[in-house]
């Protein structure tokens, strides 16, 4: 699996030179961030008004983050998808093992705000 | 990056006033405030005495905040209507006319000088039975308040001391209620004050000429000496203000303090400001502390009770708000006039009632 993954990493970076790589990171990151900031806003905003559900708004959170993640990727695909037509490696694979590594890490510091930070924080 | 752009642009285009209105609604704050229910702090997580450590506690004692959101946005305002437990309402009084910023520090002044009350109570009161047990106090007139008339409104912080005032015939009034006594020839007074970095500094006030006052407010506070207080005693950053947590502060330092346990396993809260000679003052916000409380499952909620024929007397809030929301309060709501009160309830719950007067 992680021999199959470094052989995709790979050729994806042959396939793209680091400067369409970085212009589509950066592309789907704008786009994601237009959606992100006001959801982001809107739910810190319901969190504040509905404090005593905190640990739900954590777990809503950490979904959303999720979503957000796989927006960010499928706006990444996207751009790689219009620069070059014909993409001979399998994006979709490439960036599903990419998406879940990223959210196992959103799932750790979610799980660490609702056992660790937030017993020390609200005091 | 531009191909993105090329290919969603008739989107953004389309979304872009929808986004701006909700940008819009997300960031403007409007003059109101909205108090939602918050939660319980165990006291002994902010306070701590170095005595009797070995002591085992078999219950907690919690003091209770709510979340008061001032000036929220129009959408926490809008998204705080669907539920039944959230109070809006105009903001109204002084508080209209402070910053945030202001409330925070009025907030934190709240705090701090309650905390030292809960202390000087609480030593007091261990140190009946415990001659090792003694603490010492000292005075401090704060600025507790400030019109927005008042003078040098910005370099006057609230918290700082006032330490005199050049009256008429050039007297010094170091004692703050003779004021106005002293200050009625002339428009404008020489006050001068301490910082919070130990700085003295004076302002010349000018009285405004419709209200006839210098606009400021200025308060009494005893605070703990803690060279000559025995046994120590350290209080943790909160990011909870206020001075609600008085009377729960007051018994959960009482009880580190005392030999025996009066939490008799029981999770305690509640809420009411505590003052110098023990009673237990009216607070905000009942509604939403007694949802808190009913929500975290506490055993015993203390709160304040003086007057049955008071509309806003906090027990008798408490019994609508119980009411209302199909809360039973029997059993866990305990009205208290004092802090003995509450000594005198978690000693003997049944015979508390039977003594106690509604």
């Amino acid at each position: 699996m992680i021999k199959k993954y470094l052989e995709m990493t790979k050729s994806y970076k042959e396939e793209f030179t680091t400067r369409e790589i970085i212009s589509a990171i950066y592309g789907a990151f704008i786009f994601t961030l237009l959606i992100a900031l006001p959801a982001l806003a809107a739910i810190g905003q319901i969190i504040s008004v509905y404090l005593y559900y905190l640990t739900f708004w954590v777990i809503l959170l950490i979904i959303v983050m999720i979503l957000l993640n796989m927006l960010f990727h499928h706006f990444l695909k996207k751009a790689l998808v219009l620069k070059k037509s014909e993409i001979k490696t399998d994006l979709d694979t490439l960036f599903l093992i990419d998406q879940i590594i990223i959210d196992i890490i959103f799932v750790i510091i979610g799980l660490l705000f609702i056992f660790v930070f937030i017993p020390i924080l609200m005091v | 990056m531009n191909e993105l752009t090329k290919a969603y642009w008739p989107y953004v285009k389309v979304l872009i006033i929808p986004y701006l209105f909700f940008a819009f609604v997300l960031f403007y704050p409007i003059g109101y405030y909205l108090d939602t229910p918050g939660g319980i702090t165990e006291v002994e997580s902010i306070i701590s005495v170095d005595y009797n450590q070995d002591k085992e506690i078999s219950g907690t004692i919690s003091s209770t905040y709510i979340v008061s959101i001032t000036r929220p946005t129009f959408f926490q305002f809008m998204i705080g209507q669907f539920s039944d437990y959230n109070n809006a309402n105009i903001l109204t009084g002084s508080y209209a006319d402070y910053t945030n910023e202001e409330i925070a520090q009025i907030s934190y002044l709240d705090k701090e000088t309650s905390v030292n009350a809960a202390v000087i109570l609480a030593y007091q009161e261990a140190q009946i039975d415990n001659p090792e047990i003694f603490i010492d106090t000292y005075e401090k007139v704060m600025v507790f308040g400030k019109a927005n008339y008042m003078s040098f409104y910005d370099d006057i912080a609230f918290g700082d001391e006032f330490l005199y005032a050049i009256g008429d015939q050039d007297v010094i009034i170091d004692d703050f209620t003779l004021i106005s006594t002293y200050t009625t020839e002339k428009d404008s007074y020489e006050f001068f004050f301490k910082n919070d970095k130990g700085v003295e500094y004076s302002r010349i006030l000018t009285k405004d000429p419709e209200a006839g006052k210098f606009g400021l407010t200025l308060k009494l506070y005893y605070l703990v000496n803690k060279e000559n207080t025995y046994p120590n005693y350290s209080e943790k950053n909160s990011n909870i203000g206020g001075p609600s947590g008085g009377l729960l502060q007051t018994l959960a330092i009482y009880n580190m303090l005392v030999e025996e346990d009066i939490t008799g396993g029981k999770k305690i809260a509640g809420t009411g400001t505590i003052n110098y000679d023990g009673t237990v003052g009216y607070i905000g916000g009942t509604e939403q502390k007694i949802i808190t409380a009913y929500i975290n499952k506490v055993d015993v909620f203390f709160i304040p009770y003086h007057d049955e024929n008071y509309y806003y007397d906090n027990y008798m809030e408490a019994l609508r708000a119980c009411e209302k929301h199909g809360i039973d309060p029997t059993g866990w709501l305990v009205p208290v006039r004092t802090f003995a009160d509450s000594l005198s309830y978690l000693a003997d719950p049944e015979g508390y009632w039977e003594g106690f007067v509604l």
